[in-house]
């Protein structure tokens, strides 16, 4: 009995602090709107180390920063936000704003338009809501599996038996979207270029070769890592060395 | 060859001689052609003139095609007008300097002009080029004279070329002086033939104004020393190549013996009065040879720019911060002796982020002691485009080091630019993007979002946690366990009726197997026994009637109280009195034991369905 009321007082804790950001959330939007974008990067900071994230959070961030003139900042939070919430309208139309502010113009490989349709409906949902779709399906499921042993009649027999069968299937395919999401949100394998230059080698070695150059702002993935080192791969498929130092993961 | 310079009138009466003038056909102008000679030598230079003399000037002068020679000046026009009497006259004159290019005879064609209103043409002049120098045939008494002059002068003048070296590396420095070597009295010189000096580039080396001499001693004779020309010299190519002859005139002071009628010339033509000409003397100095040997190609480093001598280098920026689009100045200087105005920009590696432009090239050469020396610099302008640290790699310059016989590589260190954000507004952007972006530039982002219920704790991730799990597993489990308590509710309760109702079809089509079994094997009795069971069993459980109950009556009225159709109870019933009445038939008739099977099976799918 001790113990359901140690939970009960952390929930409320928790519920308590929740308010909190929420509040701080707020007046920081309020700053926004009234042109105080530096204090307003500081309180959304806060909440930030406080813990707490959404979309919302990331992407107000982002167009503050961008109001600052601070292109890469601004670049990584809005790509923050599209990895909560890949389908955003708002997200996207921003990102590609601020992209377009980038130096180096990257042609991205044009992929499979089928590949594309998938990726567009894995992205439809987050990886908890995808889960819950799955946890929703599977209680369905569970349910019409039920009723076919209580049900007399043949006829609803087979209906509930089809329902059973649907509901299984959207289980599964929810679960592999709910993976993938999933890997893609906590996998940091994503950064954003954050120095002005930056000479991507062509070995992990400063003596190396210079492959090319890039400038802040630039998305790049994460391929290898050897100490400070990351291999990175640029939306056009180059490839190449930079110093950890130089990024922000996403 | 021996030139003696007559009295001007020899001169005119050969142009005179050799000139052929026609007289155009009109009445008051007239319009001619003229050479100064009509037999000339390869590689003699004459010069035909065209001129209009008339009141007033020609226009539209065409002059002939001149294929047959080469034209090296012309056409020189020049006018000359008089007043006589009143009366203006106006010549014009057209003329050009040509050289054969061939032997034989060639035909000028005419020329022509328009002159008030006409067209004038001259006639066409024949030109005779001859292989020798045509002059000396008909100034062979001449020739006689020069001849016995040039035997006197001897060798009593000669011009000679010397150089410091005539074994060099390709770029390597050979100093060659022309000397003017003499014994006799030059008066004066000039330089009738500058040498071409093919395969070197050449400087020009200060010598005093006016010539000094010194003595030197060839041959036992006593000679004074005069230098005329000193040149640096670079070789451009590897092999043998040749200072070519340079050749001078010179005017000679030389003891005349030439017999005069005159008395007085007589008279004075002794030692005494030293009877003394004053002749012009060509000498040409001998072609020297100079072997140029190749820079070693093996080790020759990748920048190397054809640099030979001995350098050093310095390299520097302005500045070592600036903004964007503000230029920087990366100057290299290069010091030394050697080819210097021959050295090629280094090669300036940036990032494209500075936008590199050719580079100025300033000198200050120096030729002290003969020698090429000072400096070269190239100060690049560099346009940093973005900020940031800007990285341009070290400078290279390679050079052939003459005194080590080897290659040298000489490198700056690298310099690090720091470029600041400019402050002008209007930011650049890297080309090739779209007109649906460029129009996007101009807008400004969306206005933030104002949610805060998906604000949640980023640690906080719902897959994984308890919650997911117990909603995940929960169902399984509950399904499961669904199953295993109906079962067991079934059997604890009894619930036979629904046992018997799920499991009558199973039993009936066990019974139909068996029934189907005896069907093949004949057996009348056991076959109509099993059908019979099936049937009523299959009835008897799906309507939850207990074994007692069991009568065609019953099962009629429970049937039509589940509204199964008429005609399925009547067949029902039809086919269970056939069952009764063929058990105990005597005849096995195999259809009609077939028949009533189908229909069993017929009727069990139909009660199936309908119940």
């Amino acid at each position: 009995m001790r113990k359901f009321w140690i939970i009960v007082t952390l929930f409320i804790c928790e519920l308590a602090i929740a308010q909190e950001a929420a509040i701080q959330f707020e007046q920081a939007n309020q700053l926004y709107r009234s042109g105080e974008y530096q204090k307003a990067v500081q309180m959304f900071e806060q909440v930030i180390k406080n813990g707490y994230e959404s979309s919302a959070l990331y992407y107000n961030l982002g167009n503050v920063y961008f109001k600052l003139d601070n292109l890469p900042a601004s670049i990584l939070n809005f790509e923050r936000a599209k990895r909560l919430s890949p389908n955003d309208d708002d997200i996207n139309y921003n990102l590609r704003l601020a992209n377009l502010r980038v130096i180096d113009k990257i042609e991205p490989i044009p992929r499979l338009f089928i590949i594309n349709w998938w990726k567009s409906f894995v992205n439809m949902f987050s990886s908890s809501e995808w889960s819950w779709v799955a946890i929703i399906f599977l209680w369905v499921a569970a349910i019409c599996g039920a009723f076919i042993f209580v049900l007399r009649s043949v006829t609803f027999q087979r209906l509930v038996f089809v329902g059973t069968v649907i509901a299984l299937f959207i289980v599964v395919l929810s679960s592999i979207n709910m993976f993938q999401r999933y890997q893609s949100e906590q996998k940091e394998q994503w950064a954003v270029v954050f120095s002005q230059t930056v000479s991507v080698k062509s070995a992990p070695d400063a003596q190396s070769t210079d492959l090319f150059v890039l400038h802040e702002g630039v998305r790049v993935e994460f391929l290898d890592a050897v100490g400070e080192w990351r291999k990175i791969r640029l939306a056009d498929g180059k490839v190449g060395w930079l110093m950890v130092e130089a990024v922000q993961v996403i | 060859m021996i030139n003696i310079k007559h009295n001007k009138k020899t001169g005119l009466i050969f142009l005179l001689l050799f000139s052929v003038v026609i007289v155009a056909d009109a009445q008051d102008a007239t319009f001619t052609t003229s050479v100064d000679r009509n037999r000339v030598a390869i590689g003699e230079q004459f010069e035909i003139t065209f001129t209009l003399n008339g009141s007033g000037s020609g226009s539209n002068f065409r002059p002939p095609s001149f294929n047959d020679f080469l034209t090296l000046s012309g056409p020189n026009q020049s006018t000359n007008m008089q007043f006589i009497n009143g009366a203006m006259s106006a010549s014009v004159t057209y003329s050009y300097v040509l050289q054969p290019r061939a032997e034989g005879k060639f035909v000028i064609p005419p020329a022509f002009i328009n002159h008030g209103g006409k067209q004038l043409q001259t006639q066409p002049i024949t030109i005779e080029v001859t292989k020798g120098a045509p002059q000396q045939k008909q100034q062979s008494k001449q020739s006689q004279q020069e001849s016995d002059i040039g035997k006197q002068i001897g060798d009593n003048l000669f011009l000679k070329v010397v150089v410091d070296k005539a074994r060099v590396y390709q770029g390597e420095q050979i100093t060659a002086t022309y000397k003017i070597y003499t014994r006799v009295n030059v008066i004066n010189y000039s330089m009738t033939k500058v040498p071409s000096l093919t395969g070197f580039w050449s400087e020009e080396l200060d010598i005093p104004k006016q010539v000094q001499l010194s003595t030197e001693v060839v041959n036992g004779k006593q000679y004074r020393v005069g230098i005329l020309k000193k040149a640096a010299l670079f070789p451009q190519r590897s092999g043998t190549l040749t200072i070519d002859q340079m050749e001078v005139e010179c005017v000679v002071q030389v003891q005349s013996r030439r017999r005069s009628n005159d008395i007085f010339d007589q008279f004075f033509n002794d030692s005494f009065f030293g009877n003394v000409a004053n002749v012009s003397h060509k000498v040409r100095n001998q072609p020297l040879n100079i072997t140029v040997l190749p820079l070693p190609a093996a080790d020759m480093p990748a920048g190397f720019g054809g640099a030979v001598g001995k350098f050093s280098m310095e390299a520097w920026l302005d500045k070592r911060q600036t903004k964007t689009n503000e230029p920087v100045t990366l100057k290299v200087k290069i010091s030394g002796r050697g080819n210097l105005k021959l050295l090629e920009a280094p090669i300036i590696n940036v990032t494209s982020d500075i936008e590199k432009y050719d580079p100025k090239i300033s000198d200050n050469v120096t030729k002290q002691n003969d020698q090429i020396a000072g400096s070269r610099t190239f100060e690049y302008l560099l346009i940093p485009r973005h900020p940031g640290d800007q990285k341009i790699s070290s400078v290279q310059f390679a050079f052939f080091d003459i005194e080590k016989k080897s290659f040298v590589t000489l490198s700056s260190s690298e310099f690090i630019l720091n470029v600041e954000k400019g402050s002008e507004t209007a930011p650049t952007y890297a080309v090739g993007i779209s007109k649906e972006d460029v129009k996007l530039l101009g807008e400004d982002i969306r206005f933030i979002k104002s949610e805060t219920i998906s604000l949640r704790r980023k640690v906080d991730t719902f897959i994984g946690s308890l919650m997911f799990f117990v909603l995940s597993v929960t169902p399984i489990l509950a399904f499961v366990g669904f199953i295993l308590y109906a079962k067991r509710r079934e059997k604890l309760q009894g619930n036979l009726i629904l046992v018997r109702n799920r499991k009558a079809r199973k039993l009936a089509h066990r019974r139909l197997a068996e029934a189907k079994k005896f069907l093949d094997s004949k057996k009348k009795e056991e076959f109509y026994t099993e059908i019979s069971r099936a049937l009523w069993g299959y009835v008897a459980d799906k309507l939850g009637i207990p074994p007692s109950d069991l009568s065609v009556d019953f099962v009629r009225t429970t049937l039509e109280r589940r509204s199964v159709p008429i005609e399925v109870i009547n067949k029902l019933t039809s086919t269970i009195e056939i069952c009764e009445f063929a058990r105990f038939a005597p005849a096995t008739d195999a259809v009609q034991m077939d028949q009533a099977y189908q229909e069993t099976v017929e009727l069990i799918s139909t009660i199936e369905e309908k119940l």
